[in-house]
This record gives C-alpha cells, sequence and structure tokens, in this order.
C-alpha cells in the first residue's frame, strides 16, 4: 500500500484524477493502524482508494475505513475470477470522470446535530457523521446521492430554522487551476403544525433499504457482544424484510446465519460480508444490482 | 419520541423505520380484518371448487381479501402488492404481512414465513417460501419459490390451512 501510494505520489497532478486500487486478501500483520494513516494522508491528497476484498477473511472494517476516509468504495469478490471484469469496469468509469475530490465541508446549524450520513451513489456505504466527508469522483451524467440524518434539538420561537451551512467543493477536471465550491445552505419553516405531507419517495425507499442494512449491522454488533440470541432473532427479522422485498437469496443468507448463531454463536465471516454487501447493494439502481 | 408498534424501541419524531427491527414508522396503511358471516365458510372446499362468494364482506369494501375458512374472517388485502403469510411467534418482534397466528396457525403447520402474495397487473400470484408442510391451490401442491396464479374463489392452503381469495378485480 505504501509502496503504490509513492508511486502515485510521483505523479499527482490537480487536473487528473488520483486512485488507488487496493486489492487484498485482507491479512494485515497488526499495522491496520498504519494502513490507516495511510488512507488518511492519501485523502489530504485527493487519493482516492477503492478496495476490492477477495475471499472472506479480509476485515472489512478496515477496508471500509480505508474507502470512507478517502471517498473510494468497497467491493467484496467470493473469487479471485471476477476480478478482471471489475478492474476494468473501474478504468472504465475513471474515464468518465469530470470532477474529483468531492467533498462535503461546513457545518451543521446550530441545534441541529448531524446523526448519519449514507451515500446512496454512487457505492452506496455510510460516510459516518463527522464533517468533511469525501464523497469521491463525480461521473459524467450521473450524481452523486447523500443522505444525511440531522436531528433538531427544541428550539425557540423562530420562523426558519438553518439546517447546514456546508459547501460542495470538488475539482473540475477540465483545467480549471481553483477548487470549485457550491454553498448548501439549508433552511425549513418551522411551524406547530406537524406537516402530514410524506417525504419523497426516494428518501423513504432509501431509508427502508438504510435500516435493513442497519439492522444486519446492529446483529453482528450484538453477536460480538456475546448477545446471540438477540442477533439471531434480529437476522430473522430482516430476512423477513428482505422476503417482503422480493431478495430470497439474501433472506436465506440471514436465516442461515440466525440458524449458525443459535448451534455455535457466531456469524460466519462470509456471512457477514454478504450480509452486509448485499443490503449496500440493494440501494444500487436497477441496471447495476443486475450485474452483482 | 415515538414508540416503534413492533418493537416499542422509543424514536424521535420524523424518524421513518424503526433502527431496531426496520419496521415502517410512519402511518401507513395497514391491513384491517373483517369478519364475515361464518355459515358461508365453504367446508371442504379442496374436494370442488367452492362456488364464488357474493358473500356481504364485498359490500364493506374488501375489494379483495383472503377468507380463513375455518372462521369465516376476511383479511383485506389492499394497500400493497406485496404480501407475506406466515405466523408469529412471541418473541420476534416483526410479524409476517399476513400473521395468521390467531388463527391456530401451529396446529394448522403454517410455517412462520410459508408464502407470499404478489399482487400484479394480470392477477394475483402464490408463491411457497420452502414452507415445512406445503402449499396447495385447490388442493394441487405448488412447487417451491414459483409463482403459481391465483384466481377469485381459489382456495389456498398452508399446511393443513384454508384460504380462500375473493377478488374484484382481474379475472
Amino acid at each position: 500500500m505504501e509502496a503504490g501510494l509513492a508511486e502515485i505520489e510521483n505523479n499527482l497532478r490537480k487536473e487528473a484524477v488520483n486512485q488507488m486500487v487496493l486489492l487484498t486478501d485482507g491479512r494485515t500483520y497488526g499495522d491496520e493502524d498504519e494502513c490507516i494513516a495511510l488512507a488518511t494522508k492519501a485523502a489530504s491528497q485527493g487519493i482516492s482508494i477503492n478496495c476490492i476484498g477477495i475471499g472472506s477473511d479480509w476485515s472489512d472494517r478496515l477496508l471500509d475505513d480505508l474507502a470512507t476516509r478517502s471517498g473510494g468504495s468497497v467491493v467484496f469478490l467470493n473469487s479471485p475470477k471476477a476480478v478482471q471484469d471489475l478492474l476494468e469496469e473501474i478504468f472504465t468509469s475513471l474515464g468518465m470522470v469530470v470532477a474529483s475530490r468531492m467533498r462535503i465541508e461546513g457545518a451543521i446549524g446550530q441545534q441541529v446535530d448531524l446523526r448519519s450520513a449514507f451515500r446512496i451513489q454512487p457505492n452506496p456505504m455510510p460516510l459516518g457523521d463527522v464533517l468533511p466527508m469525501s464523497l469521491g469522483h463525480l461521473m459524467r451524467d450521473t450524481q452523486i446521492r447523500v443522505i444525511l440524518e440531522l436531528v433538531v434539538h427544541p428550539i425557540g420561537d423562530v420562523q426558519t430554522l438553518r439546517l447546514t451551512h456546508m459547501n460542495i467543493t470538488g475539482d473540475i477536471l477540465s483545467g480549471e487551476s481553483e477548487t470549485t465550491s457550491l454553498p448548501v445552505n439549508l433552511q425549513i419553516p418551522v411551524s406547530r403544525d406537524p406537516d402530514l405531507e410524506p417525504p419523497p419517495d426516494t428518501i423513504v425507499d432509501a431509508l427502508n433499504l438504510i435500516a435493513l442494512y442497519r439492522m444486519q449491522e446492529m446483529a453482528r454488533h450484538e453477536s460480538e457482544l456475546g448477545q446471540s440470541v438477540q442477533a439471531a432473532k434480529r437476522l430473522e427479522n430482516l430476512a423477513t424484510h428482505l422476503i417482503a422485498s422480493g431478495e430470497r437469496d439474501l433472506a436465506k443468507a440471514a436465516l442461515s446465519e440466525a440458524v449458525r448463531l443459535s448451534r455455535t454463536e457466531r456469524i460466519s465471516s462470509e456471512g457477514e460480508k454478504i450480509l452486509k454487501y448485499g443490503t449496500r447493494a440493494l440501494l444500487l439502481p436497477p441496471s447495476e444490482k443486475m450485474r452483482q | 419520541m415515538i414508540e416503534c408498534p413492533s418493537c416499542k424501541h422509543q424514536h424521535f419524531v420524523g424518524t421513518l423505520y424503526c433502527s431496531e427491527c426496520g419496521t415502517r414508522l410512519a402511518p401507513s396503511n395497514p391491513a384491517p380484518t373483517m369478519t364475515g358471516a361464518r355459515h358461508q365458510a365453504i367446508e371442504d372446499p379442496a374436494v370442488t371448487k367452492p362456488h364464488i362468494p357474493e358473500g356481504p364482506e364485498l359490500h364493506t369494501g374488501a375489494l379483495m381479501g383472503l377468507r380463513v375458512l375455518s372462521t369465516g374472517d376476511v383479511v383485506s388485502l389492499l394497500g400493497r402488492s406485496n404480501y407475506t403469510l406466515g405466523r408469529s411467534i412471541k418473541e420476534q418482534a416483526v410479524v409476517p404481512d399476513i400473521d395468521l397466528a390467531n388463527y391456530e396457525a401451529y396446529d394448522y403447520g403454517v410455517s412462520r414465513l410459508h408464502a407470499e402474495m404478489k399482487i400484479e397487473k394480470d392477477g394475483v400470484y402464490v408463491i411457497d417460501l420452502e414452507s415445512a408442510n406445503g402449499t396447495l391451490i385447490n388442493g394441487q401442491r405448488l412447487e417451491s419459490l414459483k409463482p403459481t396464479p391465483l384466481l377469485h374463489g381459489d382456495v389456498l392452503q398452508l399446511g393443513r390451512m384454508q384460504l380462500q381469495l375473493i377478488s374484484r378485480y382481474h379475472r
């Protein structure tokens, strides 16, 4: 990883895409902290890291961390066979980048907390709850979509509430030397009457799928705490929701891990990844889902 | 704070999905249960396809429903295009969309996630979810995981529990 980054650093250019693709079986040798330090440094230089984990023994949390810091992505491959297709796909998509080093900067309003952020397009994954946030590259004719979960604390008698004082920044690759910055100042009217209008379907649908993603995260957390009965129950619930969404294979994986939990009190390493990346992939648009 | 109806977890006002069990928290369209006249239930429908019911259920607004033949109750099937059928158990926070636990589903051999119904443009389809005791339509056993059409008046059998489709839509 160090050698790869050194190579990129020698060729760093502001008007280009600076990208690392990390292919790994995920075995680290007690040097996870160093990997994270490298990713943090890479991110500060505008290098994003796409991680491809092969097999089932790698630390998905480490790779998620590297990707989140640098605005990259994580893909899970069961076998090395699909690597070539995936690499071709990554290289093709890098040719479509119009702006790189996209970030959300700035601050959240007073009386407002950022509880979580989730990128739903491209490469769905959680982005943590700290600004600035790296969003990765912006491709031609596509969007980067992020859901921010904000909590508004009790406020006084005001007419409007400012939610964010943020900027979205990025380097447009057509040769502009300055970083482009767009202000995003969200304000909402404040009223004593609850708004009966439901949120747009796209948001509701995405939140539904994010809720499923979080259920498997919680089940895994519980199993690590030794609460395997509760974790198994949660995976069964998850399976119910997955079947209702027509995701039978993933539902089966959740059920079989629930059975495994009740027998061995553990989720299998492969099952963890199937559920994690499988529930994230639910957020992909239909055309990309087919490919997964 | 608002409470999840399914697992009782507390959430901030405005939360849309329960983080604990994934249940939708905003008011959605629950499937109401109506009671029909018991005598209209057909005793042994698997032998001959029962006549098409013209019961009061259809006048009470149930354009599509499943009649539980043992009691005559009608479960409405409106508001969604997809229902899971099965029975809840006490410790499980989430119940299938159509929960047959109150109809002695356990004794009838209904699995927890037994089957799925899809309401498509061209009709209603049933998919057996690899249930332990199988799913039958008018006495014919379904192949697992294969969508099979269910018509108005057909009897759907989960294990030994019989349900009849009442539909004003489609064929």
